[in-house]
């Protein structure tokens, strides 16, 4: 046998491995200036008797991504988008392959860019070498991270379409509190009563999806179509068009007043089309 | 207007415009225009409904368009709690109605249930019969809604909105004044910001407004959207066990941030300081005997302002021509809790 330099005329096996899972990383095109959107993953290659590191090896990086993963289904049309590499040669161009070489400490080191859609991805290394041959792969998961299923309240109810969605009501905690609480509002102070009578319960509808990033709605995977800021799980479209249970346009300056004071900021989106609503930005921004 | 006053004033209102114009642009066909006269934004924006997409057009009125002032009041009553009160005046240079005033952060209320200062210890299956609880804990003149909640950057969000918001209108008009805002708290008070917000129209978007850059550019102008003036608010927890040391480093902590807000000479500040400081270490060590240090405190602020004692910003009157070394509403405050300081400290 020969040293891990590799200097016999008989060829040493090396094995190669990955780290896994990888460190979860946030979904791009969010508004969110600190959110960490891209993450490093490196391949190792040992002698597996010796288990001392091989340089100089060739690993190719590649990138994929699990059907059906961060509240997706498998309605969606056309090419699920995925996450991209950066090329090693100039640790700059975005790629879907990439090949890099082995250091002294055995270790090939791959960055990986998170897409707008959210999502279980899969990065796959392989060995470009006669002595080593095998590959190893490991998961990373594009997401939002601390989402939670909106609370069941005695104050609201829940009313959006999932069709291309498992679920569309996924908040962080403190926005989820904040809603709660700006229900409760509503559906107790005298302004909004009519006859004495509480109005409807707030018609919520879509938040974020289960992982957050771009809410697709018509399941298209793109940008267009709305929701841009629906990613984060700070975001909630409620009802005000003249559907029953909507937000009553002799209502909609109180509602802003009530929502500003909570900390959240209410405006009118597709004003004047039957699906008119309050796009209710909880934590007071968009994301 | 003289023809040449005439031409500049067109010239920088062309500028203005041209500017606006010009610094906020981010996709082809978007911007964010001001309009000097009326301060209304109008967003010309990309809709982004998928092939639909198409330019689109909303002005946006900031809610504040009003010139608000504050008059705090604070008092003792027979518990030895602080009342306080305030009473708004919606400026005669006001453009709009007055509808909204709210403090946050205050410190606390009393209230017939604790009230959660943080968002951690907010329980779900509790808070409602808790908030409904504060609100009953608010003073609320008629025709307005009092409101509390947990302040995100830690203690409470008081607030007063106007009731009937149908017209543009309604609300405190230009001139008018209203009095019956209030709480009582136990802690002593501080300098907070009070925010108001004037009757502006519902913004309303045909399609989602502005995404990608243009939201960028456009979402400071969004955030700004309150005026906002010093009021006395509950600041200062009273430490109990009732401790003079503790609680004047407390004041004298808060009274640090008033350099930051101009409130507050740094210099005046340096000379108050010296008189906490011995003041702090009397109390430590020889117990009540901080009070003399602490009298000398106040006979500095009474260098600056009579009446001081009379704690109504109305009837505390500058001393001399010189401008004073500290706001008038501070030194009212840092008169009041360093007699609250003393009597405590007396056993009073």
């Amino acid at each position: 046998m020969s040293a891990p330099s590799g200097t016999s005329c008989i060829l040493d096996k090396y094995i190669i491995t990955l780290q896994n899972p990888l460190a979860d990383i946030e979904p791009s095109g969010t508004q969110a200036v600190n959110a960490i959107t891209s993450g490093t993953a490196y391949a190792q290659v040992v002698n597996p008797k010796t288990k001392l590191p091989k340089p100089g090896v060739q690993v190719r990086f590649s990138v994929d991504v699990v059907a059906n993963t961060g509240g997706h289904d498998a309605r969606h049309s056309a090419m699920r988008p995925k996450g991209k590499l950066l090329d090693c040669r100039d640790n700059t161009t975005e790629v879907e392959t990439t090949i890099c070489i082995t250091q002294l400490d055995g270790r090939a080191t791959v960055t990986f860019k998170a897409p707008i859609v959210s999502g279980t991805h899969t990065i796959i290394a392989t060995c470009v070498s006669p002595a080593c041959t095998s590959q190893a792969s490991g998961h990373i998961n594009v997401k939002v991270g601390g989402l939670k299923t909106i609370p069941t309240s005695p104050f609201y109810r829940q009313i959006g379409q999932t069709d291309f969605h498992l679920e569309n009501n996924y908040l962080i905690p403190d926005a989820a509190t904040i809603l709660w609480r700006m229900a409760a509002a509503y559906h107790f102070e005298a302004q909004f009563k009519r006859n004495g009578a509480s109005p409807p319960l707030l018609p919520l509808n879509d938040a974020s999806l289960t992982w957050g990033g771009k809410f697709d709605i018509h399941g298209q995977w793109t940008t267009q179509g709305g929701h841009s800021e629906h990613r984060r799980g700070t975001v909630i479209d409620i009802r005000a068009n003249s559907a029953a249970g909507a937000i009553s346009t002799q209502n909609f300056k109180k509602f802003i007043s009530l929502a500003k004071f909570f900390g959240a900021r209410a405006a009118v989106h597709l004003s004047g089309k039957a699906t008119q609503h309050f796009h209710v930005r909880l934590l007071g921004r968009g994301e | 207007m003289p023809n040449k006053l005439k031409f500049i004033s067109l010239f920088l209102g062309t500028l203005l415009l041209f500017i606006s114009t010009q610094a906020i642009s981010a996709l082809p066909g978007e911007s964010i225009i001001l309009d000097p006269n009326t301060g209304d934004y109008t967003l010309t924006y990309w809709d982004s409904d998928g092939p639909n997409a198409r330019i689109r057009r909303a002005v946006y009125v900031p809610p504040t368009k009003i010139d608000p002032l504050l008059k705090s009041t604070f008092k003792f009553d027979d518990d030895s709690e602080i009342v306080y009160s305030y009473r708004i005046t919606n400026g005669q240079k006001s453009r709009q109605s007055l509808i909204t005033m709210l403090f946050d952060p205050i410190s606390n209320i009393v209230s017939s249930t604790p009230l959660p200062t943080r968002f951690q210890d907010v329980d779900l299956a509790t808070i409602t019969q808790i908030d409904r609880a504060a609100v009953s804990a608010i003073t609320t003149p008629e025709y307005w809604i009092g409101r509390s909640t947990t302040s995100r950057a830690g203690g409470l969000r008081i607030g007063w909105s106007y009731r009937d918001l149908r017209n543009d209108t309604d609300g405190l008009l230009p001139n008018e004044t209203q009095t019956g805002f209030g709480f009582s708290s136990k802690d002593i008070p501080g300098i907070g910001i009070a925010q108001f917000q004037g009757n502006a129209p519902v913004p309303m978007y045909s399609g989602e407004g502005p995404i990608g850059e243009l939201a960028t550019e456009f979402a400071p102008i969004e955030q700004n959207d309150v005026v906002t003036r010093n009021a006395a608010v509950p600041t200062i927890r009273v430490p109990a066990p009732f401790d003079a040391a503790v609680l004047l480093d407390r004041i004298q902590t808060h009274m640090h941030t008033w350099i930051g807000m101009k409130l507050l000479d740094t210099t005046f500040s340096a000379q108050l300081d010296h008189y906490f400081q011995t003041a702090t270490d009397a109390y430590r060590n020889q117990g009540q005997a901080g009070n003399g240090q602490v009298a000398r405190i106040l006979a500095l602020l009474e260098r600056q302002y009579e009446e001081l004692e009379r704690s109504d910003e109305e009837q505390v009157k500058k001393k001399s021509a010189v401008p004073a070394k500290i706001d008038k509403l501070a030194a009212l405050v840092l008169y009041f809790d360093l007699k609250y300081v003393m009597q405590r400290a007396s056993g009073r």
